[in-house]
């Protein structure tokens, strides 16, 4: 069997493909280098030695790494693909020595239908580039063709001649066999490479750790269709869609959330999206899934609810993320109750105040809990953004003009007070999402709030609804793009482990470590955003929080957005999924968004 | 995606908590079975803008029984039953010892294809009236495409109810019969006709085998593939099909149309990009799908200023305050307009409006002080204008704005000293420097005389 560390970190889909011009983009707006100060010196090194020295110019550096890894892709990426084997030993020296497993090395283990090679122990670099690739194409073996095929690089240390760099990078081939298989081979390996007249060229390649997983037939079947689990997808919309993709404005999508709202045994599903109407999807019980109008659908529709029975009549409540009825400084949230003709709007439920300024307020983030024991389920909202935000600290690290916290404190038949203010709940930040738990095991619920461009929060509940931020908390201490949060025993030691979603950038790996001159503490918090998904595990009841991801190979689940803790097959312990990607531009060879 | 992964034991837990609130959000749930204990904690929301059922879900992998569970309720007890069967959904109510346990609810059984098809609805296929070839489905009308065959019961079962779903909506879905009989036609049409199916009917070959089902031979029948306008696949009944599951689903085309969320998108974009025109007409599509947004005819407003249609941006303005009158941005706007328009003395009352909303906001300050200067109220402006001044001391405008008042009420002096200020904030290029300039030739040429 695989250890446990590598189990979960095989469950994490990693797909998509990361930019590295738009994430460093992102990550030089929010960290803002100044100019890195020059050390590079003339000291040599010899690989496998990991140099001491190097090219400390992030710009010089990256410039070459473009160089490389554009010469390296368009020979072993593209001959792999294309099963090409001359066009795939062109990318390696005429002395290129490395080492790749064949296929059966490694320890084997049976897991739910899929045979796992695992290549933790490193195998020697002994193969010359004919039998490197020769390795690499047995491990095509019997496929139809390459699905996939990865080589992205977060380490590039250029030596200071500029004609050789240390690197470490990430690769994958995977593709489907012909008995409806598939078959996906993963690594992570270090390296040296030389330029070679005027191409990059790799001269020397280390496993560090490695597997293989061999699928006999996906475990998983597309029934997408079969089940008619389709949007709005009118050819004008898609056209619409693309244009404004192409563009590359922003263009989000949101969650996916099961809920059985009609009682009927069955579970619903409700698509929400940003900026747009969310759809509701009824489980017919015999196969398929029928839209049907969501809350709100006869006005402008809404972007997201959190469905629960809020008066305790047996029926549900639907609050929603849009926010209306700007006047003399109030708004609402919207309110829908079930009723038996349909949804009915609850008008004035969730009134709360506003500045005069504001007119408009983005929120992505509900969550349900009663907060003060009464019996009774309150609202937090995590407020995003208003008209007033995205000025100076935007995109930053420390970004507070996003939008105030809501608490919504019920008072029974539909009525709320909103209280965030008076018990204690002031976040201005750019929230995403948050959680309720028990982090001090004194049996009230307390609040982590996770933040877009800032620091994450932790607000300790003393037992009545009222809440004190708790500073310096390591769960609270690192600044990052937070997005989703979850919490599971996963591996059943009786620990809880909180996994935090965020965006994993090769290009920031490569770059933050040189980045010498913005000073150590603003260094590390730009790995923190550039080293990805995060998990905070305490071992033992008292121990001390701890950040694991990256030593449990987790972290890295490329541009994040949700995360959720499942045994998807009943084995008795939690696998994690992380949903991430972009969209694609309609020309395949511009960059994704 | 249909988890597939070879069958194992579970329990779904749910709670009923009475002295919290019923869905126990918070509570602990400890699962012992197997010598493996697990635990669980009760929540409905996870990920990212994702909520969860309030059932928790325990593997228990070859356990075919449940030792034990323990519940911390979040009322602060501990309440623990015993020896609970597998594969059932258990329900545990505080306070009460027994534990309800029921199978769960699940789809019938339904046949699967062997490997992946690529059906499309434009393939061709042979008449069952011998007149030739057609496709099943031309683009621009939905499509429902029905395998079937006289010896299959619930095939002829559904037929009518097709016929009947075709009539529903004529004007706007096709619908074609597919004979995977390819023998005995005559067989077939005299079936066909019996059934009342009058609609297009078809021979199956092996290609539309191989597309609808990926393969040549076996066929789940009855099948049904129903395609959108545009000719993408939009559901697959490999069962018969419900009548009233039909007609959802084409009802639902119906409303599909362009997201008015995704045209403001768009018009936000094209406004950005300074494509004044592009985004207008963006716009203008949204506001006739979902008329009435105050933020979109203020962006059209921005949209026509951009192209100094000043006219055309005061009417989007106008509208977008008679949509939302407590929107400084717009009141603002709307009597930036109106001064555009030469109409200063109109655009005092939107400012000062605006004003309130705002707080001593140094831009609409300057921009009312302005307004009032032009209006030929030079007292009031002059206070604005020192107002401005105080509200944002590095705002070039407001010095500019103050100095231009001065010197409407004569007061060079303080009018000099006013733009000097302004100089030493933006430099001598802007509209200070050359007033400055000006009155310095003035002065040298009054000399001069």
């Amino acid at each position: 069997m695989p250890s446990k560390p590598l189990r979960l970190g095989l469950a994490v889909l990693a797909i998509g493909v990361v930019l590295a011009p738009v994430v460093w983009h992102l990550l030089a707006r929010s960290v803002r280098f100044p100019q890195p100060l020059p050390r590079e010196t003339g000291e040599s090194w010899t690989w496998p030695a990991r140099p001491k020295v190097f090219v400390q110019d992030y710009a010089r550096s990256e410039n070459v790494h473009d160089s490389y890894a554009r010469d390296v892709k368009s020979r072993l990426d593209k001959g792999l693909r294309a099963q090409d084997w001359s066009l795939a030993r062109e990318a390696l020296t005429e002395d290129f020595r490395g080492g790749f497993p064949a296929p059966e090395a490694g320890t084997r283990a049976l897991n739910r239908g899929a045979v796992i090679h695992d290549y933790s122990e490193p195998a020697p670099a002994d193969l010359d580039r004919d039998a490197f690739v020769a390795v690499l194409r047995d491990h095509q073996e019997g496929w139809t063709h390459v699905e996939r095929t990865t080589w992205r690089t977060f380490e590039f240390l250029l030596d200071p001649d500029g004609q050789r760099a240390w690197i470490r990078l990430h690769f994958q081939i995977a593709g489907p066999v012909t008995s409806d298989g598939r078959v996906d081979v993963q690594a992570v390996l270090s390296g040296e490479v030389r330029r070679s007249g005027e191409t990059w060229k790799v001269r020397r390649l280390a496993l560090e750790r490695g597997c293989r997983i061999e699928f006999e037939a996906s475990p998983h079947v597309d029934v997408t269709d079969a089940v008619g689990f389709h949007f709005n997808e009118s050819e004008e919309n898609r056209k619409l869609s693309q244009a404004t993709i192409n563009a590359r404005a922003q263009k989000f999508t949101g969650g996916l959330s099961a809920i059985d709202f009609n009682g009927d045994g069955f579970w619903d599903l409700l698509a929400s999206s940003i900026n747009r109407p969310s759809v509701l999807f009824q489980n017919d019980g015999h196969g398929g899934l029928h839209r049907v109008p969501a809350p709100g659908a006869e006005d402008r529709g809404v972007a997201h609810f959190l469905l629960a029975d809020l008066d305790g009549n047996g029926t549900l409540e639907a609050v929603g993320t849009d926010v209306t009825g700007f006047e003399n400084g109030e708004a609402e949230l919207s309110l829908y109750t079930a009723t038996p003709d349909g949804w009915r709007r609850v008008p004035g439920a969730l009134r709360f105040q506003v500045p005069l300024t504001v007119r408009r307020v983005e929120n992505y983030c509900l969550v349900a809990c009663d907060v003060d024991r009464d019996r009774r389920l309150d609202i937090f909202v995590g407020g995003y953004s208003t008209n007033l935000s995205g000025q100076q600290e935007f995109n930053t690290i420390a970004a507070y003009d996003g939008c105030d916290n809501l608490l919504f404190m019920n008072r029974g038949e539909l009525r709320f007070t909103e209280e965030s203010g008076p018990r204690g709940l002031r976040g201005t930040q750019y929230t995403l999402a948050a959680k309720f738990f028990d982090l001090d095991g004194d049996g009230d619920e307390d609040l982590y709030e996770l933040n877009d461009f800032g620091p994450a929060i932790l607000w300790v509940n003393d037992g009545t609804g009222n809440f004190q931020e708790l500073r310096g908390h390591p769960l609270a201490v690192d600044a990052a793009y937070h997005m989703g949060i979850t919490i599971a025993d996963w591996d059943n030691t009786g620990d809880w482990s909180l996994y935090v979603s965020n965006m994993y950038s090769h290009a920031g790996n490569r770059i933050v470590p040189l980045a010498s001159a913005i000073g150590e503490e603003l260094r590390n918090t730009a790995l923190v955003i550039a080293r990805g998904n995060q998990m905070f595990e305490r071992p033992g009841a008292t121990g001390a929080w701890q950040e694991t991801a990256s030593a449990r190979e987790t972290s890295w689940a490329d541009w994040a957005w949700s995360c959720n803790f499942y045994d998807i097959d009943n084995d008795g312990d939690r696998d994690l999924f992380v949903t991430n990607g972009y969209t694609s531009h309609e020309d395949a060879s511009a960059p994704d968004w | 995606m249909l988890n597939t992964s070879p069958p194992a034991h579970f329990a779904r837990v749910r709670l009923h908590a009475v002295e919290s609130e019923p869905l126990a959000l918070g509570a602990i749930v400890i699962l012992n079975a197997g010598g493996v204990t697990q635990r669980e904690y009760v929540r409905i929301t996870d990920g990212f803008m994702a909520q969860t059922p309030a059932d928790l879900h325990f593997g228990l992998g070859a356990s075919e029984r449940v030792d034990s569970i323990v519940v911390q309720w979040p009322s602060g007890t501990r309440q623990s039953w015993k020896d609970l069967p597998a594969d059932r959904l258990l329900v545990l109510r505080e306070n009460l010892a027994g534990a309800e346990a029921s199978e769960l609810k699940r789809w019938p059984e339904g046949r699967m294809l062997e490997s992946l098809p690529r059906p499309s609805m434009d393939i061709s296929a042979r008449r069952l009236d011998g007149s030739g070839a057609a496709p099943l489905g031309i683009a621009g009308k939905a499509a429902v495409i029905n395998f079937w065959s006289p010896t299959c019961a619930a095939c002829l079962e559904e037929i009518p109810a097709l016929a009947r779903v075709r009539r529903r909506f004529e004007q706007e879905v096709q619908l074609a019969g597919v004979s995977v009989d390819r023998t005995e036609l005559e067989v077939v049409a005299e079936k066909a006709r019996h059934l009342g199916a009058d609609y297009a009917q078809f021979v199956a070959d092996d290609r539309i085998m191989t597309a609808f089902f990926g393969n040549e031979g076996t066929t789940p029948l009855p099948a049904t593939f129903v395609f959108d306008k545009s000719g993408r696949l939009r559901r697959m009944f490999l069962r018969p099909v419900e009548e009233e599951d039909l007609a959802m689903l084409l009802e639902s085309f119906r409303e599909e149309g362009v997201f008015v969320a995704d045209l403001d998108t768009r018009g936000s974009l094209e406004l950005q990009e300074q494509d004044f025109e592009v985004a207008i007409r963006t716009y203008m599509q949204a506001e006739r799908l979902a008329p009435g947004s105050a933020l979109r005819w203020l962006k059209i407003g921005l949209a026509q200023l951009g192209l100094g249609k000043h006219a055309e941006a005061y009417s989007a303005f106008l509208r977008s305050v008679q949509l939302d009158d407590q929107d400084p941005q717009a009141l603002a706007n709307l009597a930036t307009s109106l001064v555009r328009l030469g109409r200063a003395a109109e655009a005092v009352d939107y400012y000062q409006k605006a004003l309130r909303i705002r707080g001593e906001d140094a831009n609409t300050l300057v921009n009312l002080g302005n307004a009032l200067g032009i209006a030929g109220r030079g007292p009031e402006a002059l206070s604005v204008l020192q107002r401005a001044c105080k509200a944002d001391p590095r705002s070039a405008a407001a010095w500019t704005g103050l100095g231009k008042v001065y010197l409407l009420l004569d007061r060079t002096s303080e009018a000099i000293v006013a733009l000097e200020k302004a100089v030493e904030i933006e430099g001598a290029a802007g509209e200070a420097g050359t007033l400055l300039k000006k009155l310095a030739d003035s002065r040298r040429s009054g000399r001069g005389r």
